[in-house]
């Protein structure tokens, strides 16, 4: 990756707000980390551990499992074309069920049920922008 | 490859239409909504101009034969996967055996369903679209029904590119979203459309009362209205002195008037010639909208320029470049 190509990638990941910006393609990878003192440190993505995978632990639902968003977007809980949310508390789910919408750009990104279960809490706002990580709803495993 | 499970007729292979063969008589063809084809198969990283099948009755239901990616765009038909609803302007990784059901639109008239690859139909006079007039093209010249095998186009790339894909898939902002007209409140609830037009060789040969009402009636779109042409019913249109003409060529957009003073929109499958006069064009850049506008809604025509109707085609592409843009940097980074 070009130097200049580096810092414009900086100072879109200063002014975004976001926390890290990860970027992939054929060839190479890199993560970009804002440090405590705002500064931004750049490291190898391959000795980095993959922050925003789901987490082993919600292949089956425990209790309460909290779903985060795995990437920056905007938040749709209804899809434009429809009047009805994509999840409303109380709704079962089954895994890989599209819960709600996550926009970036023109493309709309799944947020998913991680496991089978029930929704029990909406916690993301529609329309609200949302960062890498950030908890959407609330599943509870079904009985 | 897919098999269709359904006996609904009407549901046709087409690809963004033949071009260059009207002066032999040989119409366009070609999907009704041209940026839902193109955006369904810039979902699954195929040419734009690939076959997909146009889908215009419900429900309709079909069951794939092998493991294959898919994309649904145009009218958002509740479809699901195995009982797996799956959102409008979506593409996901099918199962070989699993079965994918269409249920009748709220809103829209028509739904593609492409394959990662593109439909694989012989191409006819440089296109793979169905012509039904003349019964050629597409799968087998016709319409498909029950028990028909469809295939889509090998390819490595797409398996490659596609291994990527999220387990529930993902989607596109439809473009009534990102390129709106007309008031939102009744586009929204899909009671009125609006179109941009052209006025056409014989505009000015109509009562000036007439061409008022052109523009500020809703005209209301009948039964009568398929992939041949849209018929309109509203305050007829009165010509200044009666007009007589031979035939000539007409495109799909062209705006006719009989003696019955109650406009016909020319459409993909209209025929390649005719005498009633013109008197407007609906622009190439909003087809699509009156390709999704249902018999019993309301249409309205709005004027616009030359310069205006490019701008407008420009604004098409910019829409479908920066999907397919934003698609591919999507799906990188999901690798």
């Amino acid at each position: 990756m070009e130097l200049n190509e580096l810092q414009q990638l900086i100072a879109k990941l200063e002014a975004s707000g976001l926390r890290s910006l990860e970027l992939s393609r054929p060839g190479e990878r890199v993560k970009l980390t804002m440090s405590d003192n705002s500064e931004v440190q750049v490291v190898n993505a391959d000795d980095t551990v993959e922050l925003f995978a789901a987490p082993a632990s919600l292949q089956a639902a425990p209790a309460g499992t909290t779903v985060l968003t795995e990437a920056a977007g905007l938040f749709l809980a209804t899809h434009p074309m429809r009047s009805k949310p994509l999840a409303e508390v109380g709704q079962s789910v089954k895994k890989n069920d599209v819960l709600g919408l996550l926009k970036i750009g023109p493309v709309y990104a799944p947020v998913t049920a991680p496991a089978d279960g029930v929704v029990t809490q909406i916690l993301a706002s529609d329309g609200a922008l949302l960062g890498f990580g950030a908890p959407v709803l609330e599943i509870a495993a079904s009985a | 490859m897919i098999e269709i499970l359904s006996a609904t007729a009407l549901a046709s292979v087409q690809d963004l239409g033949r071009d260059g063969y009207l002066r032999y008589g040989v119409g366009t063809s070609g999907a009704m909504d041209r940026v839902a084809l193109a955006a369904g198969n810039i979902l699954l990283g195929n040419p734009e101009n690939s076959a997909a099948i146009e889908i215009p009755m419900f429900p309709f239901q079909v069951r794939f034969l092998e493991d294959i990616a898919f994309a649904l765009t145009g009218a958002d038909a509740n479809a699901e996967l195995d009982g797996q609803p799956i959102p409008p302007w979506w593409t996901i990784q099918a199962r070989k055996g699993q079965e994918l059901r269409l249920s009748p639109p709220t809103h829209g008239a028509r739904c593609y369903l492409a394959l990662a690859g593109g439909i694989d139909v012989p191409v006819m006079l440089g296109s793979r679209s169905t012509q039904l007039r003349g019964e050629f093209g597409g799968y087998c010249g016709r319409t498909l029904k029950r028990g028909d095998v469809i295939s889509a186009i090998a390819s490595a790339e797409r398996a490659e590119a596609y291994t990527a894909l999220p387990a529930a898939g993902f989607g596109i902002e439809p473009p009534e979203f990102t390129l709106p007209l007309g008031d939102l409140e009744s586009t929204a609830h899909a009671t009125r459309t609006f179109v941009r037009v052209l006025p056409a060789a014989e505009y000015d040969c109509y009562e000036d009362a007439s061409l008022e009402s052109f523009w500020s009636q809703d005209w209301k779109i009948t039964s009568q209205s398929d992939r041949y042409g849209y018929r309109l019913a509203g305050e007829a249109l009165v010509t200044k002195t009666t007009l007589e003409q031979r035939s000539h060529g007409i495109v799909p957009g062209v705006i006719q008037v009989p003696h019955s003073g109650q406009p016909i929109i020319q459409l993909r499958d209209a025929q390649p010639s005719g005498g009633y006069p013109k008197i407007g064009t609906v622009i190439e850049a909003d087809l699509w909208r009156l390709g999704q506008a249902r018999p019993g809604t309301q249409l309205r025509f709005v004027q616009t320029t030359y310069e205006e109707a490019l701008s407008a085609l420009d604004e098409v592409h910019d829409y479908l470049n920066k999907i397919r843009r934003l698609t591919e940097l999507y799906l990188l980074s999901k690798r």
